[in-house]
Parts: structure tokens; C-alpha cells; sequence
């Protein structure tokens, strides 16, 4: 203790090594404080009391009893747990009553994060407990995360826009996701930088098959997809790594992920499944941004279900049911043309609109062909799928920013025509995500 | 003194070469020697010949500097300031005001002061000095601040990094000429309109050393359109202590969609930095507590 007050005292009566702002400035710099100082008073105007000085009375006394006495926010728990219900809907578990929690800070000595609750459904607890420890500046840090459990995923490994799927099947039936159930751990180790990031990732699973068991809703509508594609049982055990880089000089984003799995590790499935997906985010004007993107996915040996992949839906073509076809290839590109003015402005409304409302319109083209995960014939088709696979569609949305919880997340309402060879009607959609949503959201 | 813009360099270069001239202009002139010596018939001073100087203008032609040239000094001087920065200490004060409308006049909401202790390569300590809250205020919790070690400011400099180049669209916007100092006024806006997080803004820049003095940004849309109606104006400002420039304030004014429980339709924000002291060897004990 009389060490921290000597230092308190040491520190309290340590003179400045620089002066204080011009207390003798060079004629030069005193002519350029008198510039930015012309600068500032029109500051202090425009902001009144908050840009008054502060009052530094009694500062060093506080200086030197805080040094003391007491570290920085004695009065603030660094870390504290939180507690919130979990609820949740689908079809195969039907509502998911429980509740999470966290605790701490993954910066700091890790966090700890948890839920668990029942499937009223089929009456099967479910439950994750995951620890992220998480080392360096924001900027460039590396991340460990342990996790296990019990929990049900979508057959879709790349979308799954859940929440919205969640809502939609509670209030009508829609909910066109297809589930698996996993009991198992996963493991994985991340490093991201400003421009690139990297995750290497093992996981040890027993996958099984779920069936549906809320065929209801709320407002009594028949249910959208009545099935649940049945997962292949067996423990999985998988090695996977997932890049991402920003292409240096451009606005270009590249991701590649491989994931492996055979006997070797003790895995009771064999696949080598690759993803490919490209998005870039061109500024045209001041108002005006194109995002052209571009995804293909290959699985090769065994062509399970809940390792294919899947095509429609927001992420991929709205002009078709979300995750209506199925194959063990994958092929698409889209493009957006994104209105990034507030439509309201822009019909003359004077007054800055508390609910920006911009618009979008879009195009684009895929195929998803080889073994079909619905259980019907093969697609034609090698690498490239034959020209009566391909799907295209041409569509507008009204999309709303809220800026949370990524600033460039969207909600969005679309139509869709598809076009070509599968023409036929409209479809409406809703759906919440990135503009660039062909490229997963990296591990952050 | 080369780099500077052609024609401002060279009036610069002939206001220096004048400056023997000045000088020998202050000093007793020769002929205001000779007249006042003659009509007193004192003896004849001897005449100094090797006082005169005269120096002819000179008009120097010198390229003008390209923005990017501008902008790679910006950039080295943003990277010399933070290398020779090894520690720092400094009051900061924030304080937080709050209006129930859009033109109602602001009260405090609270303030709170703070010394801070930053030590490279990762240390850091904050200690409260002084809280003080509106008295009507019953519960709620308190805004902290709390700072990290990194001494580069990135507030300021965040466009100006190398790695956001290719985010943001520059150009100059005009040129200020501050007794012989000349400031740069350069505009940056991103490249794409999909984040409403980039702002936009204006530095100004001291081409002495390049380092940016002044900030103001722009959000032409609410970076969260679901809490923010508008982020009206957000102002950075540095100061001069010895050989750096650091932090002297940052203020900020937004409005709410709509009324905040606590804090009613606006907000002003306001950072203040007071009584830097800069490379003073603060010893590693007074961050045992708290390094991280």
C-alpha cells in the first residue's frame, strides 16, 4: 500500500515532459491553433454545453486516492452472467421452451455461453455449452472454441435464416427447412485479420434422423413441406477448413472451404465435400451499389443428405421454395443492383425518414444437379450441370437496414419471376440477411 | 519545401529568402544613420556594406503533390506519430446530454472523468475520478469509458490506413494557407453506399508533418436506423503537445426513431481530453493491476 502511494504521489507531482498546449508556440503553429481555433469556437456553437471545457478542480486529489484506493469502475462487475428465455420453433421439434445464459468476455479470460430446453414436440432435451477464449486486437486475433452438445441443425449446412424460418412455420405453416439432429462436440481454431481469415475445425457427431411433429400453426394453414428429409445415421467425424480473403486492391471477397471425413478418423461416413463462393461490393455512385456474386459446391463419395446441397430460397433463388432442389453439386451467380437512397426521399418527402426504405433489383442464375438428397433420380450432369438444369429468375426487393445486429444486415420483401425454360409465377418472399449472403458470415 | 504546391511553394520559398532582408530592415538602416549623424556633425560612422543582402525572388516551378502522394504522407506521419509514442497519460472527460425533443435546449445526463495510462506495447489502466449524473436520475446504469492500449487514434485516422484505400474515394477540397503553415482540406467518402456504418467526412491536414489536426464526418444515412434517426454531426479535433498531435475532443450529435426511455429524442456527446503527458516513463507497477 505504501508503494501504490508513493507512486500516487510520485505520479501526482510527475511535471508534464510536453507543455501544455501552446504555452509558447512557434509563430508559425500559433497562427495555425488560431486557425483551428476559429474552427473549434464554430464547434463549441453549434454544439453548446457539451463542447464547454471541463472543470479539472480537485482532480489530482481524486487522482491520487483513485491510484490508491480503487482501480478503474470499481463499481462495475467486469464480468457478469446473463440470463434470457429461449424459445424457438420447427417442425421437427415443434416449440423449444428453455433458457440461455453467458458469462464473461472472450477477450478477457473466455466466455462461456449456454442453453438448454425441451422440444415440446418429440419432449427431447436439447443443449450447448460452448467456451470461446480469444487472444489479440480486434484486428487481428486468433480464437479457440470448445463446444458440445445436443442440438438440431439444417440439413442446409450454408443457409439456414432460421429465425425467420422460425416465425413463418409458427404463424403459417411455412417453414421449409429440413433438420438432423446432432450429439457431439465440435473444436476449432480462427485467426482473422483486417483482409483475411482462417478456420481450422474438427468435430465428433452422432447424426440422426428427426421426424415432424408440429404439423399445426397458428393461424391453421395447411403446412408448406408436410416431410423431413431423413438424415443418413452415423457418427461423423470431420476435419474442415474454412478461408476467407479480401482479394488486396478490390472490393472482391473470396471464400473456400474443404471438409473431410472417412475411416481414418473413425468416421462411419466417407465425403470430401468443397465450396467455392466470390461477392463483391461495387460502389457505382454515391447511391448506387452492384453486388455480383457467385457460389459452386461439389461433394464427392458418399452423397448424404445433410452434407448436399441446396438451392432455393432467399440465399440462393427466390423464385423457388427455400431448399427445394438438392443435389451433390451446386452452381450459382446472382447480381443485385442496390438502391441506397431512402425511397420516401426520394418521392419528395422533406423530412429524413425515421424507416429508410431502399430498393433493389436482382437477377440470377443456378443449378443444383448429381444425387438427389428428396430421393429422386440423379440430375444430369459432371462438373457442369446439362443446360436443362439451370434455373433463372429476375426479381425487385424493398429492403430495410435496421443496423443490427451488422450494419449491413437486410430485411427484405422480393418478387421473383423465374425466366427461361422454368418460367412460371411470381413468388413472394421475406427474409433476413446480408447483401452479400452467398458468402457465409465468418467466424467474428 | 519542394513537395509544397508549385506556386504556393514558391511564394513561401521567396517569403523565407526575404527574411535577411527583414532582418537587415529592422537594424539601423545606413541612410536613417547618415541623416540624423550629419545634422549633428558627429564623426562619420563606417558603413557596414556586407549588412545588405539582397536576395531576388524567385519563382519556383515545383510539381504539385498528387492525393496520392498526400495520402501515403498522411499515412507514414499517422504511422511515425504512433511509433514514437511509447506512453501516455491524460484526463478524459465525457459527458452526455440529452434533450426530451428535437429543439429542446440539452441537460446533462451525466459526466464522468477519467485518468487514463497507456503504456505500449499492451497496457492500459482507466481510473474514475469524478461521476456525476443528472439528480432526477434514479437507477439506470451508467455509461462507462473505458480505454484500450492502442495509442493510434483511429477515430481519426481510420480512412487514412493503409487498408482502407481501397474503401474510400478521396479528393481535395481545398487548401488553406495559415501564416507559413499550409492545411490540406480532404474529402472522403466510401466507395460503396451499402454500409451505412462508413461515414464520410473532412480532415484538414498540416502539410508541416502531415498529420491530420481536424475531422468532421457524416452519416448520410443513420449508421441504425432502428434506434438513430441521424447521426447530424460528428466533429474530431487534435491538439499539439511538444512534437505530437493527439486527441483534444470529440463531439457528436444524433437523434432517436424514437424516444428513448432515458433519454428523450437527441443526444450530445462530448469527449474531452485535458493534461497530456506524453513518453514520461510510466512505470510498468502502475498498470500491474490492470494490464491487458
Amino acid at each position: 500500500m505504501i508503494a501504490v502511494a508513493g507512486l500516487a504521489l510520485l505520479l501526482a507531482a510527475m511535471p508534464p515532459v510536453s507543455a501544455e498546449p501552446d504555452t509558447a508556440p512557434a509563430a508559425g503553429d500559433s497562427t495555425l491553433h488560431r486557425y483551428l481555433q476559429t474552427l473549434s469556437d464554430s464547434t463549441d456553437r453549434y454544439f453548446g454545453p457539451v463542447a464547454a471545457g471541463a472543470d479539472t478542480a480537485g482532480l489530482d486529489s481524486a487522482r491520487a486516492y483513485a491510484l490508491v484506493h480503487g482501480d478503474r469502475w470499481p463499481h462495475h462487475a467486469r464480468n457478469k452472467l446473463t440470463l434470457l428465455p429461449w424459445v424457438s420453433f420447427n417442425r421437427v421439434d415443434g416449440p423449444v421452451l428453455g433458457a440461455a445464459a453467458w458469462y464473461g468476455r472472450a477477450q478477457g479470460r473466455g466466455e462461456l455461453r449456454g442453453s438448454i430446453g425441451t422440444a415440446t414436440g418429440p419432449n427431447l432435451m436439447l443443449g450447448r455449452l460452448a467456451y470461446t477464449k480469444q487472444i489479440g486486437p480486434a484486428d487481428f486475433y486468433w480464437r479457440l472454441r470448445i463446444a458440445g452438445g445436443r442440438e438440431t441443425v439444417t440439413m442446409d449446412r450454408e443457409r439456414t435464416n432460421r429465425a425467420i424460418a422460425a416465425l413463418a412455420g409458427f404463424f403459417a405453416g411455412e417453414d421449409h427447412n429440413h433438420y438432423l439432429r446432432r450429439d457431439g462436440m465440435d473444436f476449432s481454431v480462427s485467426h482473422e485479420g483486417v483482409a483475411h481469415g482462417v478456420t481450422l475445425a474438427y468435430r465428433d457427431m452422432l447424426e440422426s434422423p428427426r421426424s415432424v411433429t408440429a404439423t399445426w400453426n397458428l393461424f391453421g394453414h395447411d403446412i408448406a413441406v408436410a416431410d423431413n428429409i431423413p438424415a443418413q445415421q452415423g457418427r461423423a467425424r470431420e476435419i474442415s477448413l474454412d478461408a476467407e480473403l479480401r482479394v488486396p486492391r478490390t472490393p472482391v471477397y473470396v471464400q473456400a472451404l474443404g471438409a473431410a471425413s472417412g475411416a481414418k478418423i473413425g468416421s462411419d461416413f466417407g465425403y470430401r465435400r468443397t465450396r467455392i463462393a466470390a461477392g463483391a461490393d461495387l460502389g457505382i455512385t454515391r447511391w448506387l451499389s452492384f453486388v455480383p456474386q457467385a457460389e459452386y459446391g461439389a461433394l464427392n463419395r458418399d452423397a448424404l443428405p445433410q452434407e448436399s446441397f441446396y438451392l432455393g430460397g432467399n440465399p440462393t433463388l427466390r423464385s423457388l421454395p427455400s431448399g427445394s432442389l438438392g443435389g451433390t453439386r451446386l452452381a450459382l451467380a446472382r447480381g443485385e443492383l442496390v438502391l441506397t437512397r431512402d425511397l420516401f426521399a426520394l418521392l419528395g418527402s422533406q423530412r429524413r425518414s425515421s424507416m429508410p426504405v431502399l430498393a433493389s433489383v436482382f437477377g440470377g442464375t443456378g443449378a443444383a444437379w448429381g444425387h438427389d438428397p428428396f430421393g429422386g433420380p440423379d440430375r444430369p450432369g459432371g462438373d457442369w450441370p446439362d443446360d436443362s438444369e439451370w434455373r433463372s429468375e429476375v426479381g425487385t426487393s424493398l429492403l430495410y437496414q435496421p443496423g443490427v445486429p451488422e450494419p449491413t444486415d437486410f430485411l427484405r420483401v422480393s418478387i421473383a419471376w423465374p425466366v427461361g425454360a422454368h418460367s412460371g409465377g411470381s413468388r413472394v418472399s421475406v427474409a433476413f440477411g446480408r447483401a452479400m449472403d452467398l458468402l457465409r458470415p465468418f467466424e467474428r | 519545401m519542394r513537395y509544397l504546391p508549385g506556386v504556393i511553394a514558391g511564394v513561401l520559398l521567396a517569403v523565407s529568402a526575404s527574411v535577411p532582408s527583414a532582418i537587415a530592415v529592422a537594424a539601423p538602416a545606413p541612410s536613417a544613420f547618415a541623416t540624423p549623424v550629419a545634422s549633428v556633425s558627429l564623426p562619420t560612422l563606417a558603413r557596414e556594406d556586407t549588412m545588405h543582402t539582397a536576395v531576388p525572388e524567385v519563382l519556383v516551378a515545383a510539381p504539385r503533390l498528387t492525393l496520392d502522394e498526400i495520402l501515403d504522407r498522411i499515412t507514414r506521419a499517422e504511422r511515425r506519430r504512433d511509433s514514437l509514442l511509447v506512453d501516455e497519460s491524460f484526463v478524459a472527460t465525457m459527458r452526455l446530454m440529452h434533450a426530451k425533443n428535437e429543439d429542446a435546449p440539452p441537460s446533462l445526463l451525466e459526466e464522468s472523468v477519467v485518468q487514463v495510462y497507456r503504456k505500449k506495447p499492451d497496457m492500459a489502466r482507466t481510473l474514475l475520478l469524478r461521476h456525476r449524473r443528472d439528480k432526477s436520475e434514479k437507477g439506470g446504469s451508467e455509461v462507462q469509458v473505458d480505454f484500450r492500449s492502442d495509442m493510434s487514434e483511429q477515430i481519426v485516422n481510420f480512412a487514412f490506413r493503409p487498408e482502407a484505400r481501397r474503401d474510400y474515394r478521396y479528393h481535395i477540397v481545398g487548401r488553406d494557407v495559415a501564416g507559413n503553415q499550409l492545411v490540406y482540406r480532404i474529402r472522403f467518402e466510401p466507395k460503396s453506399s451499402l454500409d451505412p456504418s462508413q461515414p464520410s467526412g473532412t480532415v484538414w491536414v498540416n502539410t508541416n508533418d502531415f498529420v491530420i489536426v481536424r475531422q468532421e464526418l457524416e452519416f448520410t444515412r443513420s449508421p441504425v436506423p432502428l434506434i438513430l434517426k441521424g447521426v447530424d454531426r460528428m466533429v474530431v479535433e487534435r491538439q499539439k503537445i511538444g512534437e505530437f498531435w493527439v486527441l483534444r475532443r470529440v463531439l457528436l450529435r444524433a437523434r432517436f426513431t424514437f424516444p428513448m426511455p432515458r433519454l428523450g429524442r437527441r443526444i450530445d456527446v462530448g469527449l474531452q481530453f485535458d493534461d497530456f503527458r506524453l513518453n514520461s516513463g510510466l512505470p510498468d507497477s502502475l498498470f500491474a493491476k490492470a494490464t491487458r
